[in-house]
């Protein structure tokens, strides 16, 4: 048993290796390059779930984690390694992200058949998974960031895989940047931290929190600090921005990046640092409410939008959001267990919507629905997914959901209990309008109704395993309790549970008048909720307040940087009179006339610098 | 207990590298007399040679005499000593500089195809910058650290402008002598304060005698300061004395942009971290105990840091023209290194390290860039960002060793240049300056922006035409080294790291040495 512990660095090496060979002979492999890939995942899957077992053995009996490295880096006297450490955190993290990973690849080899870069995708997709597994098992904080950098990215790679389309490779590129202003905070957290406990192992950085060792300002600073990082990956408002533009990629890869694992990172990252967070009662207030700030206000988002891949990416922020709430409420248990099921679910949705866009090659609303009649397969497991994010009893959503509303309601904070529980029948209306109209209603799509017919096999196994799963994993919650050693997913009574499935099937009722029923529709919601639903149709003009608030004025310092070192200071030199003159003017006027210019800048510099220090020393 | 330094008076083996560089820029140019005008690049190989030569002379001289220091004397001359210092700093940073050489020639070789005008001078004012450049490394006394500076600088006018035709090259010539001018003059001015508060012209003397002085003539510190931040400031292109830098590096044949770019910038550091922090180290330590009203040279140090990264990273958004905007991205880059300088007096072994780790990473990437560079703009006759669209279909392996030199000059994960900056950062972090720390950490995310221009038009952007760009066996070696190393080093980095810190644990007891 302990064998298996010793491979357990095979779990992101094998992806990783799957990716340096794609990379060297993929153009030669053609259509074997994904099945060298799914090898490679396959194993790694295969491994991380036989892990668990005699990990979590290890765990118990010598009270603390498998540890497996070698020397790294030295920085003065600290030594950094470079390995694996297996925590119940990890434990439950690698069978996740490499099963799901498993599925989705085996769904590309259908959805990007044919494709011309194919192999290319799939070395992609290896380097992703390697990276997310990497990142999951880091034993420090440094090991942690290198792979955080290295799965954004590969979602920059993997979101702007389409270039031909413009709009891939611009949101490519928002969302690499705007995930690294998130970065930014994370990488000055561990320079603090380092700095203050001259670690980047966690386990001395918890201790050292833990042993009131660091002031408590300290630790509310880096608790937001790494809480920046964490937002941008996990796409937490405000800066949630990146992820709906980031569905210009394959939807493959909306499933298992977008939805299922890479933005999960951030809610992990939480998880793993929780000892930090839990040391600030400020710090866990402002994890709540941007949890539960994010969920809402994605939820209302995701009402209005037409395109209904962006919908379920709205709906990934919203479930994010969930899940940070039951962080931020003091249940690890309750945001795992959601992350753990969400991943499921989400990635089912993704799938099933994958599927139609793979069929009517449309992501619009408008342009396609009444599909029930050439896809059903297709529609029921979406129908599970969505009851299972509706969180309607046995499905997974169901228990988890309730898991966080328990947590919340049990700390009697009202205000976040009334966004959480407003969300839920939000949620249900927004999955179950993409639901009716997408496979109800007036029979059409772009390309013609007749010619839309199932997916192939490849892409339906991989969904109807996930539709299973999105039945099933609700009831591992107290599996994933005793992995994670964090407590009981919480309990809040029947109340709780009565209210959110009460309200769900709300919404769905609502969802199916407005939808299926004649003479009602969304142009009578949108007359009813007047300017508000502009609001949401518009994403509340966050983009446009990025680009009136952010993106212009920098471009402006960019022009005026460039203009000052032309114009500006040239016209300010001469006005002042300065005398640059007597530098060799006869010469310098042949050329542009601006060498004086350039060289009286820096005399200018230095000879205030002279006078400040004249004053000063005169003092 | 201090080292005691060694006097090795009439060993000028210790100076072989700097002889062989000389020796052979004289043969060269003599050879170069002699030769038809279309076999000049005969001296280019040859001068090749002669640069591979030096780097085995240092390679082989590398780590010798760790711990103690060798001393030159002019012999039979009094009063004048430590002429130059061997240790791990100058040995480090006179390979990055030969290295960096070498990459250069590689260029300049191919450059000359088909070109009319002054091939084979070229290739011996490289030669000579060199030494030049070798000796403001290896020097801890003022003198000959000026000779060296000027041997660098005078055959770099010349270079610049070398393109006769070329309008913007002879520009480039011009302005860059103005302004070179006006930083000779600056640091001699500032050096002749220096000479006056101390009464030597020799580093490893100077600090102690300084310290003797300190009280009384806090003001004419300050003022030597001031000249020498100038002097150096425009040598190392850091903002406010960068504006030079664009013009220049723009209208400069490329393989001299990349001179200039690399191997004087690296010789300026080295020699701002012998001039303006040795002998100012006194000056910082008793500003931060005694209640001084004297300038805070740390904080000036950071500010320079601050603009450099802010400036240099900000212009380089709105910039359309290749070599510019890297002009630009060498400001910024600079403004990293300069973290490490303002860190040195907190923090002298650990950040002298770091800041040779950074110098030699930003060696690698930044050749590898304008290796890139020259051969894109070149084929396609055109300067502007748009030369490089489709460069991902075009040629896959050169736009892969761009892609990692970009992600490395940014500060991307194992490549490493993250590990430069990380490191820079850590030590600022750990000499109490967070804070500008955390501003270069900030001010860097904008330089993604600007690299990632490069990436999307290589991969994202339909090329003009479908030809494949055919790189010569040199460029494509030289290509290759820059981008393996900078993985390399990325993926394990304690084998530069190191000898880097070993370099910083060198440096440090110079500045405790018995003289």
């Amino acid at each position: 048993m302990d064998g298996l512990l010793a491979v357990s660095w095979l779990v992101p090496f094998l992806p990783l290796l799957a990716f340096a060979l794609l990379t060297l002979f993929g153009s030669r492999l053609g259509q074997g390059a994904a099945w060298l890939s799914i090898l490679f995942t396959g194993v790694a899957a295969v491994l991380a779930v036989l892990l668990l077992s005699p990990a979590s053995t290890y765990l118990q009996d010598q009270q603390h984690p498998y540890q497996w490295g070698f020397s790294w880096l030295q920085i003065g006297s600290v030594t950094v390694s470079l390995g694996v450490s297996l925590t119940g955190l990890n434990l439950l993290m690698l069978p996740i992200v490499s099963v799901i990973a498993l599925l989705v690849q085996v769904y590309a080899v259908g959805y990007m058949h044919g494709d011309a870069r194919y192999p290319r995708f799939f070395a992609y997709m290896s380097l992703f998974t390697g990276s997310m597994l990497a990142l999951v098992v880091s034993p420090n904080f440094l090991q942690l960031y290198i792979f955080w950098e290295m799965v954004g990215l590969c979602s920059y790679l993997l979101i702007g895989f389409w270039y031909q389309r413009s709009q891939a490779a611009k949101a490519a590129k928002k969302a690499f940047i705007v995930t690294r202003i998130g970065d930014v905070g994370l990488l000055v957290a561990i320079f603090l931290i380092f700095a203050a406990t001259g670690s980047f192992e966690f386990s001395a950085v918890i201790q050292a929190v833990q042993s009131r060792q660091l002031g408590g300002g300290f630790v509310t600073a880096i608790a937001l600090l790494i809480f920046l990082g964490a937002a941008g990956k996990s796409a937490q408002f405000p800066l949630h921005v990146w992820l709906p533009d980031a569905m210009e990629g394959p939807t493959p890869v909306s499933a298992l990046i977008h939805a299922a694992t890479m933005v999960a990172a951030g809610v992990y990252l939480v998880a793993l640092t929780f000892p930090i967070f839990a040391a600030s009662a400020a710090a866990m207030q402002v994890v709540a409410w941007i949890g539960a700030i994010s969920a809402f206000l994605a939820a209302t988002i995701a009402l209005a939008q037409t395109d209904f891949k962006r919908v379920i990416a709205y709906s990934t922020i919203s479930q994010l959001g969930y899940m940070m709430l039951g962080l931020g409420v003091g249940s690890i248990t309750a945001g795992m267990f959601h992350l753990t099921t969400h991943a499921v679910f989400k990635a089912l949705l993704f799938l099933a919507v994958g599927a139609v866009i793979h069929e009517a090659d449309t992501q619009e609303l408008d342009e396609v629905s009444g599909l029930w009649g050439k896809m059903k397969i297709t529609a029921i497991t979406f129908f599970i997914g969505a009851l299972a994010l509706s969180g309607i009893p046995p499905f997974a959503g169901f228990w988890s959901k309730d898991g966080i509303l328990a947590a919340v309601v049990s700390q009697g904070n009202w205000g976040l209990a009334v966004l959480g529980f407003l969300t839920v029948l939000l949620t249900a209306f927004y999955i179950w309008r993409i639901g009716f109209r997408l496979f109800f209603g007036e029979q059409r799509a772009p390309h013609g109704y007749e010619k839309v017919h199932e997916a192939p096999l490849m892409m339906m196994v991989p969904m109807g395993l996930l539709a299973l799963g999105a039945i099933g994993t609700g009831f591992f919650g107290g599996n994933i309790s005793r992995l994670l050693g964090s407590g009981a997913v919480p309990e809040a009574g029947w109340g709780v549970a009565i209210l959110a499935t009460v309200l769900a099937l709300v919404g769905i009722g609502a969802a199916f008048l407005t939808y299926l029923r004649p003479g009602f529709g969304e142009a009578a919601v949108a007359r009813l909720l007047g300017p508000v639903w502009i609001a949401f149709k518009r994403k509340y003009w966050i983009d446009e307040g990025y680009q009136a608030g952010v993106v212009r004025p920098t471009l402006a310092l960019a022009a005026g940087v460039r203009q000052a070192d032309g114009n500006i200071i040239d016209t300010a030199v001469e006005s002042v009179g300065a005398a640059p003159g007597a530098i060799g003017e006869g010469v310098a006027r042949a050329q542009t006339g601006r060498a004086q210019t350039y060289l009286a800048v820096g005399t200018i510099a230095v000879v205030l610098l002279v006078i400040v220090s004249v004053i000063g020393g005169s003092r | 207990m201090p080292p005691t330094l060694i006097d090795i008076t009439g060993q000028w083996q210790y100076l072989l590298a700097e002889m062989v560089l000389v020796g052979g820029g004289i043969v060269a140019m003599i050879v170069d007399l002699l030769l038809p005008r279309r076999n000049k690049s005969v001296v280019g190989y040859f001068s090749l040679a002669i640069v591979l030569a030096a780097i085995t002379v240092v390679a082989v001289q590398m780590g010798r005499h760790v711990g103690g220091y060798l001393q030159f004397q002019y012999v039979g001359a009094t009063g004048w000593k430590n002429t130059v210092v061997v240790d791990l700093f100058a040995q480090l940073m006179s390979l990055i500089m030969l290295v960096g050489a070498l990459f250069v020639l590689v260029m300049d070789v191919y450059d000359w195809r088909g070109r009319q005008g002054y091939e084979g001078e070229s290739y011996y004012l490289i030669l000579f910058a060199t030494t030049g450049a070798l000796l403001m490394a290896n020097s801890a006394d003022l003198i000959t650290l000026f000779i060296g500076m000027e041997l660098l600088s005078l055959p770099s006018y010349v270079l610049a402008g070398l393109h006769r035709q070329n309008v913007k090259s002879n520009e480039a010539g011009l302005k860059y002598f103005l302004y070179g001018g006006l930083a000779t003059a600056a640091i001699l001015y500032g050096m002749s304060f220096l000479y006056g508060l101390s009464g030597t012209t020799d580093l490893v003397a100077m600090p102690s005698a300084i310290a003797s002085q300190l009280p009384n003539e806090r003001l004419f510190f300050d003022i030597a300061f001031a000249f020498l931040l100038l002097g150096l400031g425009f040598k190392m292109a850091v903002v406010p004395f960068h504006m030079w830098a664009p013009d220049v590096y723009e209208g400069a044949p490329t393989p001299v942009t990349a001179y200039l770019s690399v191997v004087s910038k690296v010789a300026g550091f080295a020699m701002a971290t012998r001039v303006l922090i040795v002998p100012f180290l006194p000056v910082v330590a008793e500003s931060t105990t005694a209640a001084h009203t004297g300038l805070p040279l740390v904080t000036i140090l950071a500010i320079v840091a601050v603009l450099s990264m802010l400036g240099g990273n900000a212009a380089a958004l709105r910039q359309r023209n290749a070599k510019r905007l890297f002009a630009y991205s060498s400001i910024a880059q600079a403004g990293y290194v300069l973290v490490g300088l303002a860190a040195m007096p907190g923090q002298s072994a650990a950040t002298a390290g770091s800041m040779v780790f950074y110098l030699a990473v930003y060696a690698l990437m930044n050749v590898g860039a304008f290796v890139t560079i020259e051969w894109v703009t070149r084929a396609a006759g055109d300067e502007s960002l748009a030369a490089f669209a489709g460069l991902g279909r075009r040629s896959p392996w050169m736009a892969f060793a761009f892609t990692v030199c970009l992600l490395s000059l940014g500060g991307f994960p194992i490549t490493a240049g993250f590990w430069g900056k990380f490191f820079l950062f850590s030590f600022a972090v750990n000499a109490q300056l967070s804070w500008l720390a955390y501003a270069g950490m900030v001010l860097s995310v904008i330089s993604f922006v600007y690299y990632f221009r490069f990436i999307r038009q290589m991969y994202f952007v339909r090329p003009a035409t479908a030809e494949t760009l055919q790189v010569d066996a040199g460029n494509t070696v030289v290509l290759a080294l820059c981008t393996v190393g900078v993985l390399f080093f990325g993926i394990v980095p304690n084998v530069l790291m190191g000898p880097a810190q070993a370099v910083g644990a060198s440096f440090l007891s110079m500045l405790n040495a018995v003289p």
